[in-house]
């Protein structure tokens, strides 16, 4: 041996024998024929006590010798290399993990006198596996759960990516709009399903609620149209939330109900106070017409005891009347039936002839009215529903009024005219300013003063004025210093007055 | 009695109550009323007896006021009879299509308008020239 070989085979023994891994060498006995120095390590003895010895001679665990045994006998068998996992338990090291390699030593006739064996630790390695695949397993779970979430809940739902594609269509969404989730994965969500308002008017796309989202992570919660693939459609409370991670949006989520059943029975509820408020007004208009005989005397002189509850008796149907009229209103504004006769109107006449109507109430109560003068003010407005809404609003001023007075005064602003109705009444919280014009606040409102009667007037009056493109407000209002109630009008001829007029026609022509 | 004296009315009005109402107090102011429960009555009692003017419901069985009006307007006769509509529905823009201008159709809401002044606009329309 040359004394570069010597160097050379040296070097590969202190290779070997400082290696980390276990590495030995086995005959076909299967005992040692080397073993380097983790190998004494692992057995915790000096490696020449290995030499010649089989595991089995050196008490290896039972099953672990099998294994190990059963193996490098099979590479000594067939010749081909085979790498193996197992494990390993010492006193010092505890149970390690290891994987091992067992190469055969074949020599030029074929035979294999020795195998190499070279086995290192995974027992980190494993550890990470086992949380991985721990993990793995819980996510899987996860998305099982919330899969099955998805698709048991009844309300449709549409998740999109920051392109507006659509990633996520649960069973119930597929099935209301029509469309199957592998037809429009990855499809963008506007060119897929399209949303009409109201009036069934395609929403633009730059107005639809998962455009908003993504552009200005905007929350919609509404109620819309949405059509099927076959291009019928049905309505729906949809709420459209952008999906924000670190502030950024990543996509939305599009959750909706359809609530056809709920439009027709609240189309029902209505339809049904029509009918019967119309049903109403038969024996009202009887009852009214003989107490109208009967004080005119039609029917002999009235006895002058009789007078008062006679008196009574108008009144209360009058009142009746009135509350019969005001259901009506508000089942024509709920089904969308009110009809609107558009023609111009003198608001400063219009404002004095109903005054005048209410003169004698002024006197009874002995409230001053003060209307300021103003030069004529043309509106475009429904005659006979202006003056519903000056009894109205006046007449509500009168009802909390109890000294002082009533002043109206009109002005024109822009293309609108607006009249003020200021009194020195009870005046109205804050807190009720908001709920004043919606109908479901009345019996709280009235529980607290602040309406008399239905209280569905300020509720028919402001949505009349808003059909008619003119505004209802209150202008301002305090605890014991009065109001001034304000609604404005489109003036006749601007370009206000003849959108609406459009707008109305074409909706009358539907119904 | 006022030269309204033994006019003929005729009051179609399925409510009976208010038919008999509205005939109490057109009888007493002289007028001669006759009366029908439905619509198919009031048209043909209309087209055979010709009455000077017409109290017309609305809603009714058989046959609408509408309905009534539109066949009523088709006859030569019925074409210049003034109608009053009496009502409980509002005046709504298939009552408005009803009503054509050149014809002497008149329209009041039942709850709004008391026996005595039913009688004050059957006079009224009475006096008028016929267009």
């Amino acid at each position: 041996m040359s004394d570069e070989q010597t160097i050379q085979k040296l070097d590969y023994k202190t290779l070997i024998d400082d290696s980390p891994d276990i590495i030995a060498r086995f005959d076909r006995e299967l005992r040692y024929v080397y073993a380097n120095r983790t190998t004494e390590k692992v057995f915790e003895k000096p490696s020449a006590t290995l030499i010649g010895k089989t595991n089995k001679d050196l008490n290896m665990l039972d099953a672990q010798e099998k294994y190990w045994s059963k193996n490098i006998t099979d590479v000594f068998q067939t010749g081909k290399e085979t790498t193996i996992e197992l494990n390993f338990e010492s006193s010092s090291l505890g149970k390690r993990f290891f994987q091992a390699r067992i190469v055969p030593e074949i020599l030029s006739d074929g035979s294999v006198p020795f195998v190499l064996t070279v086995a290192y630790d995974i027992t980190e390695l494993k550890k990470y596996e086992d949380v991985l695949k721990k993990r793995s397993e819980e996510l899987e779970e996860a998305q099982a759960r919330d899969e099955a979430i998805l698709e048991n809940i009844g309300d449709g739902l549409i998740v999109i990516d920051n392109e507006g594609k659509i990633t996520i269509m649960n069973e119930a969404a597929q099935t209301m709009l029509g469309w199957n989730i592998k037809e429009v994965a990855n499809r963008p969500i506007i060119e897929v399903i399209a949303m009409a308002d109201e009036k069934d008017q395609n929403i633009a796309p730059d107005d639809l609620p998962t455009t908003l989202a993504l552009k200005n992570g905007k929350k919609t919660s509404a109620t819309f149209y949405f059509r099927r693939r076959d291009d019928t459609k049905f309505p729906a409370s949809v709420v459209v939330t952008p999906l924000i991670i670190s502030g950024a949006i990543i996509g939305s989520i599009e959750a909706f109900r359809d609530i056809t059943r709920e439009k027709e029975i609240d189309e029902m509820k209505t339809e049904f106070i029509s009918l019967t408020s119309h049903e109403l007004r038969t024996p009202l208009s009887a009852i009214r017409g003989y107490l109208s005989m009967m004080e005119g005397g039609d029917y002999g002189q009235i006895n002058t005891e009789l007078e008062k509850p006679l008196s009574a008796l108008k009144k209360s149907t009058d009142r009746l009347i009135h509350i019969v009229n005001e259901m009506l209103d508000v089942s024509r504004i709920e089904a969308k039936k009110m009809s609107f006769s558009l023609t111009e109107q003198n608001m400063p006449e219009l404002v004095k002839e109903v005054t005048s109507t209410l003169q004698s109430l002024f006197n009874q109560k002995n409230i001053t009215l003060e209307i300021k003068e103003s030069e004529p003010i043309i509106v475009q407005t429904d005659k006979e529903k202006t003056i519903e809404i000056l009894n109205n609003l006046i007449g509500n001023s009168l009802k909390f009024t109890d000294k002082g007075s009533i002043s109206i005064s009109l002005d024109q602003k822009e293309d609108k005219m607006v009249i003020y109705i200021t009194d020195t009444g009870i005046g109205i919280a804050k807190e009720y300013h908001s709920k004043l014009f919606s109908k479901f606040d009345e019996i709280k409102l009235k529980q607290a003063g602040i309406t008399a009667g239905t209280g569905l007037g300020l509720y028919i009056s402001y949505e009349m004025v808003k059909r008619m493109g003119g505004d209802l407000w209150i202008e301002n209002s305090e605890i014991g210093k009065g109001s001034t109630f304000a609604f404005s009008l489109p003036l006749a001829g601007s370009e206000l007055a003849k959108k609406i007029k459009n707008d109305l026609s074409i909706e009358q022509n539907k119904n | 009695m006022e030269i309204t004296t033994n006019k003929k009315v005729l009051l179609i009005e399925d409510d009976l109550i208010l038919s008999e109402m509205y005939q109490s107090k057109l009888e007493k102011e002289g007028f001669a009323v006759t009366t029908a429960n439905d619509g198919e009555k009031g048209l043909t009692i209309a087209l055979q007896d010709h009455p000077e003017i017409i109290l017309l419901d609305i809603l009714m069985p058989k046959m609408d006021g509408m309905a009534l009006m539109k066949k009523l307007r088709e006859d030569a006769w019925g074409l210049n009879v003034p109608i009053i509509i009496l009502t409980n529905l509002n005046i709504n823009d298939k009552i408005n299509q009803g009503i054509r201008e050149d014809h002497p159709t008149y329209f009041f809401m039942k709850t709004e308008i008391t026996p005595s002044d039913v009688v004050d606009r059957v006079k009224e329309v009475l006096k008028k020239p016929l267009a």
